[in-house]
């Protein structure tokens, strides 16, 4: 198994110089990172589920994520039972789940955008910190 | 979901056993990109020779992770 001792053994021994010890687990970091860009590999898949509660309108995604699965509907909404628009005016008070759209800011806002259908969600970095985010205050919780 | 660098290793814990799921899996890949940015960090003209080795990798590894994240045929019925 080739852990990070061995890892930085052998760049160590390909490089051979001492002044750069300090940095070799920088390279390492660098490869990876370079590498997790080029491809989503299998191994950087996990599952985490965030929630938009009631009341609010954006959830900050965990530290690492890269993009969602699942296609263009990783994401469930609670919305009235019958308010197939999200606009939360059923009246009924029931509440039904449903797959729902998530595009990216980039999407939206590329010279040919795309048109989201309603209701929907859009992802966005920001300062390195990704969001998701429900566009227009409705009374839907996201899972 | 995809997690961009979830194999970065954390400050200092380099020197230790620890290893990484992407690091176990393709560690010539990583190695040969580590090797270029070392190289071209001090300026050496070897790491052209790392890159270029580290992109004729890449296209079997990520062949290779796209093989095994095809779902298997289910069986067919008798």
């Amino acid at each position: 198994m080739m852990t990070t001792a061995i890892a930085l053994q052998r760049l160590k021994g390909a490089v051979l110089r001492d002044d750069l010890d300090d940095r070799y687990i920088d390279f390492l970091n660098e490869a990876i990172r370079h590498i997790a860009t080029r491809h989503s590999f299998l191994q950087m898949k996990t599952a985490a589920a965030v929630t938009i509660h009631s009341g609010y309108r954006s959830v900050t995604l965990p530290a690492l994520f890269k993009e969602f699965q699942n296609g263009r509907y990783p994401a469930v909404a609670a919305l009235p039972a019958g308010d197939e628009s999200g606009s939360g005016d059923s009246g009924s008070g029931d509440e039904e789940s449903q797959p729902i759209p998530v595009y990216s800011r980039q999407e939206i806002r590329a010279p040919s955008p795309v048109v989201p259908s309603n209701p929907h969600l859009t992802f966005f970095q920001e300062n390195g910190i990704w969001t998701l985010k429900y566009p227009s205050e409705r009374r839907s919780i996201f899972r | 979901m995809d997690t961009n660098d979830s194999d970065e290793f954390g400050s200092g814990s380099g020197e230790g056993d620890a290893s990484t799921p992407l690091l176990e899996e393709y560690p010539d890949l990583i190695l040969e990109k580590a090797m270029a940015i070392a190289f071209q960090s001090i300026g050496d003209p070897l790491w052209q020779d790392h890159d270029k080795q580290f992109e004729e990798l890449l296209p079997d590894a990520i062949q290779h992770d796209i093989s095994r994240s095809m779902p298997m045929a289910a069986p067919e019925k008798e």
